[in-house]
């Protein structure tokens, strides 16, 4: 630690002692907590209630012609395997908590679409809340967001839409849509409970079929619950149905809502849950590629955007997405289960294994494991005979000048190596985060700096000789790495402290056979930001910088970054389908949002195409024939293009999609910035051959 | 059915003074280092009270979700972390005119003579972009790693450790110029 360094360490501990201090929390904290907890507390109270109130009062079941979508054999969670937990997700406007083996359909962007397109095919012109031929078609003005069943009807159907859904016999089933037709004064949601199966609207109003019905406002619509229940529906599926509704709660702060990406197709909600970046959920659709492995595609959805992947490999690649909290995936039906387990000796925390709807009848199970601190962590499968070779632990270290240095490298080869350094009392970690962990060729080293020495850690052959030459050829060090054992496949980590004076210089490595290979480093202050685009959106200017470990990040006037997180994830991913990520900034200026979005692109992109949502319907295309949205700069590592584009005020849905140059799709990914209801889904997006 | 004794009311106040009692806990456990981060983030001793308070709020809300308990600390430093920066931008567009109000006086002053160096060093960190004094704090108050602090502000290590970089650059160089203000 250099003197400035203590300098401020000392300060920062002297001002903390001037903070006022809050011995016991005061009484506005006390009030708003147990308002909150008044009001959890209050729900399953009520609910209880309810359930009494159903017995005494008795059901007016719904019966109607029961043709099997799917057969009940096919039920996943009749085989034990899997474990039913409670699912909270967060859909739209509302927090739903239902029991994992029930099924739990997003349908909103998909059915706003359906709608918008039947409502001008039916009624022409662009239809309106107020117009009554909206009203007359099926559904009657309804636009269903969410469905909550017991049984699998696949995706895209529900009973607001269609007047034949066939509800089976042992079915119960909760729909959420949009009342664009109402015709009372609805209630506040909280003020809808007790609900009793049985009870009808008051105008006798059915829009979905015959029924139960609550019509309450949210904080942006008003809207309605459907509920029908089969004859033959079990008491504790009753009071399962029940409970989803009673406790279904609106979400607190509508703007923050988790909106996500909204493809325009409907999705199981498989899992949801909150980490530190709020609420999330992960939502299941058939894969709409066109690859000969196409299967489903799994993402995370939350206020902030998506990420995710698809058309699952397994088990060659058991994990498919471990960029965050959660960590989730597919593996193999030959797994007796997954683990995420922590590098740094920490006790596993198992995966839950989650599995496919009976509509998806693919080989293989999805798992999601959640992991808050963030503690470095990989997934493995369970109960393999032979299980992945991903398992791997080297230490390697030793003296510079009085300094100890060690390296901790474990994981596999690849972007989810983990490594830890120490050098003197400097200790880092740099696990699972980007492409900064990446071991995926022999000799690529990655350099640490501190006071005392610099090092590399890198990956060279077993037997093979390291030593590094300064920029002027004087200095050369040699024989300072350590080799422990078989690493990976015939190769071993190697840890190697040099000086810690800013230079560069060129590291060899020898194999036995005198084959020698040079690897140009540089480190210290050499390092530059590359400024690869600036631009002024609205006033405010902005600048994309080009900084170390292949990332892209926007900053602002003052060279402060303001959004980071782009591109090396997903550039050295293996297995990733994206081939890209989606970023915004709001400027935050008069109260307006201001967007530039910018990303990263596979170098075997060729196009992308994307779609705008909205009244805005701009499609832009990156590349040929339109240099204002590809920028001139781009990085010579990997041949990857930088893009950016800016984006007027308002919100805005978007879906990008990225094909090859024969018009294959690459994979895509979808945003949201400022989603409001009804925005509109994004057209889809094609691509025209190149001549 | 439910009886005199066992009625909702009764249990509702039981569950919550229970549930209450232990989040009090974890309030006089970790209030105080929420009070002291946000007070370094902000410089500003009434809405730090304010940041660790809606801090645990937020978090106490969400904490029937966490199915790893422990990981309360981290949420709740990011939580301090995010709220302060949303004091920040909230204050932007008034600093921004105080700024441009003030920027001929700023000019025209001259450093008290017995200015400390502590004292300097102070107004320096304060002159920082809030992201980067947040990550300079995180770094050398907290004590954190740079997986923590990118944790805490939500960003990759890569950004983390260029906030920290640019941040200390940043000190170095105004306390080297006198450009603190």
């Amino acid at each position: 630690m250099n003197e400035l360094e203590d300098r401020l360490t000392r300060l920062l501990e002297e001002d903390a002692q001037t903070a006022p201090l809050v011995p016991e929390p005061p009484a506005r904290l006390r009030t708003k907590v147990r308002r909150r907890q008044f009001g959890t507390v209050a729900v399953s109270a009520l609910t209880v209630l309810a359930i009494v109130g159903v017995s005494v009062a008795g059901l007016r079941t719904i019966q109607r012609e029961a043709p099997a979508p799917i057969p009940a054999d096919l039920d996943p969670y009749s085989t034990g395997r899997y474990p039913i937990f409670e699912r909270t997700a967060t859909i739209e406007a509302f927090t739903i908590f239902s029991p994992s083996n029930w099924y739990l359909v997003n349908q909103a962007a998909w059915a706003r679409h359906f709608t918008a397109d039947r409502d001008r095919e039916l009624c022409g012109g662009s239809p309106t809340g107020e117009d009554s031929c909206v009203f007359s078609t099926p559904g009657g003005g309804t636009v269903p967001l969410i469905t909550l069943s017991n049984v699998d009807h696949g995706l895209r159907t529900s009973p607001c839409l269609d007047n034949e859904y066939p509800v089976r016999s042992d079915e119960a089933i909760m729909t959420i849509a949009i009342d664009r037709a109402f015709t009372q004064q609805p209630e506040p949601l909280n003020e809808q409970r007790p609900l009793e199966f049985g009870t009808t609207t008051s105008d006798a109003r059915e829009p979905c079929g015959p029924g139960t019905y609550r019509f309450f406002s949210g904080p942006d619509a008003y809207y309605l619950a459907y509920f029908a229940i089969g004859q033959d529906v079990s008491s504790s599926d009753r009071e399962a149905l029940a409970e989803a509704f009673e406790t279904m709660r609106e979400v607190p702060d509508f703007s923050t809502r988790v909106s996500g990406a909204a493809p325009a197709s409907p999705a199981y909600v498989i899992a949801g849950g909150t980490n530190a970046a709020g609420d999330w959920r992960l939502e299941l659709r058939p894969s709409d590629s066109q690859g000969p492995d196409k299967n489903v595609d799994l993402g995370f959805v939350n206020g902030e955007g998506t990420r995710g992947t698809g058309d699952f490999t397994v088990p060659s690649v058991p994990i498919e997405d471990s960029r965050g909290d959660p960590t989730f995936g597919a593996v193999t039906k030959e797994a007796t289960g997954v683990q995420l387990q922590p590098e740094g000796g920490e006790p596993s925390m198992p995966a839950t294994l989650v599995p496919l709807p009976p509509s998806m009848p693919f080989d293989f199970d999805l798992f999601f494991a959640e992991n808050p601190s963030g503690a470095p962590a990989r997934a493995v499968p369970l109960g393999l005979q032979e299980p992945t070779p991903s398992a791997s632990f080297i230490s390697v270290g030793g003296n510079f000048e009085d300094a100890r240095f060690s390296a901790e490298v474990s994981g596999p080869l690849d972007a989810k190596a983990c490594i830890r350094i120490q050098m003197g009392t400097d200790r880092q970690t740099d696990c699972q985060n980007s492409g900064a962990t990446l071991l995926d060729e022999l000799g690529n080293f990655r350099v640490w700096t501190s006071d005392q020495m610099t090092l590399f850690v890198g990956v060279i052959p077993l037997d093979a000789a390291l030593a590094f030459t300064g920029e002027d050829g004087t200095s050369r060090y040699e024989n300072s790495c350590s080799f422990e054992a078989d690493f990976w496949q015939g190769t071993t980590v190697c840890a190697m402290a040099v000086p810690p004076t800013p230079t560069s210089g060129t590291i060899e490595v020898t194999t036995k056979d005198g084959e020698t290979t040079r690897y140009p480093v540089s480190w210290g202050s050499r390092f530059e930001p590359v400024r690869v685009a600036t631009g002024t959106t609205n006033g405010t200017p902005w600048a994309l910088d080009y900084v170390e470990d292949r990332q892209l990040v926007l900053v602002d006037p003052s060279d402060e970054i303001v959004f980071d997180g782009i591109g090396p994830t997903l550039m050295s991913s293996l297995s990733a389908d994206n081939p890209m990520i989606i970023s915004e900034y709001d400027f935050g200026i008069h109260g307006e949002p201001r967007y530039v979005i910018y990303g990263v692109s596979r170098a075997d992109v060729d196009e992308l195409v994307i779609g705008l949502a909205g009244d805005s319907q701009i499609d832009l295309q990156r590349g040929r024939g339109d240099p204002s949205f590809h920028t001139p700069g781009s990085d010579p590592e990997t041949s990857a293009g930088v893009w950016w584009l800016e984006l007027p005020p308002g919100p805005v849905v978007a879906s990008i999609t990225a094909f090859d140059a024969h018009c294959n799709r690459l994979g895509r990914a979808a945003m949201s910035l400022q989603a409001a209801v009804g925005v509109g889904i994004p057209p889809p997006v094609t691509c025209q051959p190149a001549n | 059915m439910v009886g005199p004794g066992t009625g909702p009311r009764e249990a509702e106040v039981e569950a919550s003074d229970l549930a209450l009692g232990s989040l009090e806990e974890l309030y006089v456990r970790h209030a105080p280092e929420c009070v002291r981060l946000a007070f370094l983030l902000t410089s500003d001793r009434a809405a730090a009270e304010d940041i660790a308070q809606d801090a645990f709020i937020k978090v106490a809300g969400r904490f029937r979700h966490l199915r790893r308990p422990e990981a309360f600390e981290a949420y709740l430093r990011r939580t301090v972390v995010n709220l302060s920066m949303s004091h920040h931008r909230r204050n932007r567009t008034e600093r921004r005119s105080l700024a441009r109000e003030g920027a001929g006086r700023q000019i025209a002053s001259v450093e008290p003579p017995d200015l400390t160096d502590r004292d300097e060093l102070r107004a320096a960190l304060r002159a920082l972009p809030p992201r980067q004094r947040a990550a300079v704090v995180l770094r050398y108050y907290g004590d954190l790693t740079e997986f923590q602090v990118a944790e805490s502000l939500g960003c990759s290590v890569t950004a983390a450790r260029s906030l920290v970089f640019r941040g200390m650059e940043a000190l170095r160089l105004r306390i080297a110029r006198g450009d603190h203000a």
